[in-house]
């Protein structure tokens, strides 16, 4: 109660507040040119020093890439990307392995400390491991002592193709193919760095894993991959979390997001996205094109995607779930916030296949300002999937007479065995429970932040403690300046 | 020459000939060339089209199509005391026709003499409630349309006892080298503070092969009272195209029934545009699907202004290898505040080759709203089956009643009397045979 008090502050003054996390840091940087064509996806593969299979393995998706069109119908409406105009790969100079974090380089550490991620008293305090991507290559993971104890693997993706080949040769687009669509296309040619997860049979991993991502050359796209794999009986929780500086170019952003549950395992997978949603007029600001799908491969394994989605200009993401064993779950916790000029076109896909597979939806988006909010999903009950279960439930909150907040859900039962609800409504504040609050003493500040939490709780309460608390600040912050 | 060019040029070729109603008016002539250049660009739907995604026209499009030659004329037609207006295989049919007993400040005609009229103003009305984005069966619609009905209803108008058109097909026949087309095009205009019932029924000979495109445009004037069935009992081999456009005045209440009994592939667009405060619109729906029926409907409500209201109703029961799809989209404009829309799609699978597809769709850009949707998919519940048969009736029985229980809550949705009972004997006749007594 307090704490919401205590953000009642003058609101004129926070809507026009700089973006907290917008600072860039200056240091030199290796950046190719703009430009995508073969020799760009060879000099990438070359400089990551990659063994043959991943040269292979780009330029297959480069070559599909090339092929495909721009997918146009999302509700989202931007100025065409020229994707000749953006360099595909950017890291910082002279990398050499390092042991303790006297060796990085301190401005970098300086600009964690900014981030408010100081990987000491992280690694403290919060018993959280921190594989923090700056730019395009990882330059320090901590914590793998431990985690190598418990035989759970956490690396950059760039270091498991030289370390586990077998197992990134196996796995990598074995969830999306490199075809898929065609970010995830443009992603696996030129892919930068991201995080590898493979959890051995039987282990519950020591801690939740934890990525912090960051862009911070001018220009640079930047382009994630995250491999996750959890064999038999093993459990995984992953906390993704982004913050970007500000800007007036924007950038784009195409990260892919696998996932691979093997028997009874189950992954927990929960992003907090805070990318640089660009100024009130719409200008600046992420494009995010993202493309995350999980696949409880075998009978009893458990994926689970919980996002909370406040920041960036565009949001295009739709994190999947293949139940392909049988007795699969699948679950969705989202929670997105349109504010602005910002447009989010984000959902998720359940495809049933294997039999007693169950799903559920829960999408609670909030549209603020000019923001446009769609949910966009698909629930689809193939022919084999006998008692199959699925609930969708999205809801919308509009504040402000010039936002939308539109459902587009996708429902296809080919098994008469399955049961399935979809609901959804959208309406605004109720006057009603306004003033309930405002006569209780609480300003109409506080009394709307009570009610968008009190909204968003269902899908609060799926996230690991620190973000839930992280999430509720965030939103706050996001929707000063929406009401009154 | 690409596959679909061919096939829109072969679309094209099949006309040539075939009488057109109102020929000689050169709006409509214009109209007409307008709709063909249209039809030339964008051709017939297919899957790839966002709107057409789980209807497959293969077998719509396999087959060769002219009007038809020779319409039977021996039908033998219920008695009825309404008015009632009979085409034959899209052309109007006097001799079957029985336009006496309309009441007063209404008119009743063929879409050839209204045209010829030019105190009903079509030239200004026909195509106005048409979406900006028409697929090519609308063009299609619009270039080829060789009859329908109008109804005029002036201000005031009331027209007690129901009207009722009878859109007939006749088997094609069998030394013809191709199935019959139609295209007919229906008007109700109704002006201030009128009132009319309008009970559509598509018909055809059993087991006969044709594809009719039909289109009722109606134009509700202030608090004008208007309740349009559409029970479709078409041949189990036909094709039907329909299209129901409405726009709303001020205060307009509109009540659609759309009853998908019968084609083998039918497509229905029902679209609403709410254009005058305080319009309501409801929008009631059944499939009844058996053997490899497909049976496609798209819904659209736009709510353009402010306090307005629509309620949307639309169930499936789908047994053997029938598929239904269901698009409901509800848009609310950016100032239409005091909107209230809601939807709801239920679903009932029978059969284990049958399916439901269903994508309910809401666009929201006014604030002040209440908008919900809500789609079902599911089979009959078991604690009910076990509850019937602890009381002594058997499986069969118990999944039939349920089955009618599930339907019945669209048909309790009709108004009148006849119309109700009728459906209830026909959805119960198919259900229950032989068990009515348990009714």
């Amino acid at each position: 109660m307090t704490e919401v008090v205590e953000k009642n502050r003058d609101l004129k003054e926070l809507v026009k507040r700089e973006y907290k996390e917008g600072f860039v840091t200056d240091i030199e940087s290796d950046t190719l040119p703009p430009g995508l064509n073969e020799d760009v996806v060879r000099i990438i593969s070359a400089k990551k020093n990659e063994p043959e299979f991943m040269l292979e393995y780009r330029l297959k998706a480069f070559r599909r890439w090339q092929k495909m069109r721009e997918p146009e119908w999302a509700h989202i409406d931007y100025p065409k990307i020229d994707f000749q105009d953006i360099s595909y790969y950017s890291a910082p100079k002279e990398m050499p392995k390092l042991e303790s974090l006297d060796q990085v380089d301190p401005k970098l550490l300086e600009t964690y400390e900014k981030l408010g991620i100081p990987l000491e008293e992280q690694k403290m305090l919060a018993n959280v491991a921190v594989d923090a991507v700056f730019d395009s290559v990882s330059v320090r993971t901590t914590f793998r002592e431990t985690l190598s104890a418990a035989g759970v693997i956490f690396m950059p993706i760039s270091e498991a193709v030289h370390e586990h080949p077998d197992l990134v040769k196996k796995y990598l687009s074995s969830v999306v193919p490199v075809q898929d669509n065609y970010y995830a296309a443009l992603n696996s040619a030129v892919f930068s760095d991201g995080s590898f997860v493979y959890i051995p049979k039987g282990v519950r991993c020591p801690m939740e894993l934890s990525t912090y991502f960051r862009i911070n050359e001018m220009n640079t796209g930047q382009f994630e991959r995250t491999l996750i794999i959890a064999e038999e009986g093993s459990y995984v929780s992953y906390l993704e979390g982004c913050t970007a500086p500000q800007r007036d170019e924007n950038q784009l952003h195409a990260a892919v997001v696998e996932l691979v549950a093997h028997k009874d395992a189950e992954i927990k997978y929960s992003t907090v996205q805070n990318w640089y949603p660009g100024d009130e007029n719409g200008k600046g600001g992420i494009y995010n094109f993202v493309t995350k799908r999980g696949l409880c491969k075998e009978d009893g394994a458990k994926i689970s995607w919980t996002q909370v989605e406040t920041g960036s200009a565009i949001t295009w993401k739709y994190p999947s779930v293949v139940l392909q064993g049988d007795n699969t779950v699948g679950e969705f916790y989202s929670v997105a916030l349109t504010h602005n000029k910002q447009q989010a076109d984000t959902g998720t896909k359940m495809i049933h296949m294997g039999k007693n597979t169950s799903s559920t939806i829960i999408s609670k988006g909030i549209s603020a300002g000019h923001g446009q909010n769609s949910y966009r999903g698909l629930v689809k009950i193939l022919k084999g999937a006998d008692n199959a279960r699925n609930f969708s439930q999205c809801d919308s909150l509009l504040m402000g007479d010039r936002c939308g907040a539109h459902t587009f859900p996708y429902v296809e039962v080919q098994n008469p065995t399955a049961n399935l609800e979809h609901e959804a409504t959208t309406s605004k504040i109720s006057d009603d429970q306004l003033f309930y609050l405002m006569q209780r003493g609480l300003s109409e500040e506080a009394a709307v932040s009570m009610i968008v939490n009190g909204f968003c709780k269902e899908v609060f309460r799926e996230l690991p403690m620190e973000f839930a608390v992280e999430a509720q600040k965030l939103l706050d912050v996001s929707l000063e300046g929406a009401v009154g | 020459m690409s596959i679909a060019a061919d096939q829109t040029q072969s679309w094209l070729d099949q006309h040539p000939g075939a009488p057109l109603a109102g020929a000689g008016a050169s709006w409509l002539d214009s109209a007409r060339a307008n709709a063909l250049a249209l039809f030339e660009r964008i051709g017939l739907p297919g899957v790839r089209d966002e709107q057409w995604r789980y209807t497959n026209l293969r077998a719509l499009k396999s087959k060769l199509y002219q009007p038809a030659a020779n319409s039977q004329s021996d039908w033998s037609l219920p008695e009825s005391d309404h008015p009632r207006f009979v085409l034959v295989d899209g052309v109007y049919n006097a001799g079957l026709s029985n336009l006496e007993g309309v009441a007063k400040g209404v008119q009743f005609m063929p879409l050839d003499d209204a045209v010829a009229d030019s105190r009903f103003d079509l030239e200004t009305r026909f195509g106005s409630t048409l979406p900006a984005q028409q697929h090519g069966f609308s063009a299609l619609n619009t270039a080829y349309c060789q009859g329908g009905y109008v109804l005029m209803l002036g201000a005031g108008a009331t027209s007690k006892s129901p009207l009722e058109v009878l859109f007939l097909n006749s088997a094609t026949d069998s030394t013809a080298d191709a199935s019959a087309i139609s295209h007919t095009r229906n008007f109700i205009i109704a002006d201030a503070n009128s009132q009319c019932t309008v009970i559509e029924r598509h018909q055809g000979t059993d087991g006969s092969v044709y594809l009719h495109n039909t289109i009722t445009e109606i134009i509700a004037g202030d608090n004008a009272h208007i309740d349009h069935y559409k029970i479709q009992q078409d041949s189990c081999d036909a094709f039907h195209i329909g299209g129901v456009f409405i726009e709303q005045a001020r205060s307009a209440q509109v009540k659609t029934h759309n009853l998908a009994l019968g084609g083998l592939v039918a497509r229905n667009d029902v679209r609403a545009s709410l254009s005058g405060e305080g319009a309501h619109i409801e929008m009631n729906g059944l499939v009844f699907g058996r053997g490899r029926q497909h049976v496609d409907n798209h819904t659209e409500v736009v709510h353009a202004v402010p306090h307005c209201t629509s309620d949307e109703y639309y169930r499936s029961v789908l047994d053997d290898q029938s598929r239904s799809v269901f698009r409901g989209r509800i848009i609310v404009a950016q100032d239409a505040q005091q909107t209230n829309a809601e939807q709801q799609n239920n679903n009932l699978l029978l059969s284990a080759g049958a399916e439901a597809d269903t994508k309910p769709q809401l666009e929201i850009y006014a604030d002040d709203v209440q908008c919900s949707h809500g789609a079902t998919v599911g089979q009959l519940d078991p604690k009910s089956l076990f509850y019937l048969n602890s009381r002594g009736i058997d499986t069969e029985s118990a999944r039939a009643l349920l089955t009618f229980a599930f339907a019945n809550e669209v048909i309790e949705r009709i108004a009148i009397e006849s119309v109700r009972d009728e459906m209830t004997q026909l959805i119960a006749g198919a259900l229950l045979d032989g068990m009515e007594e348990l009714l």
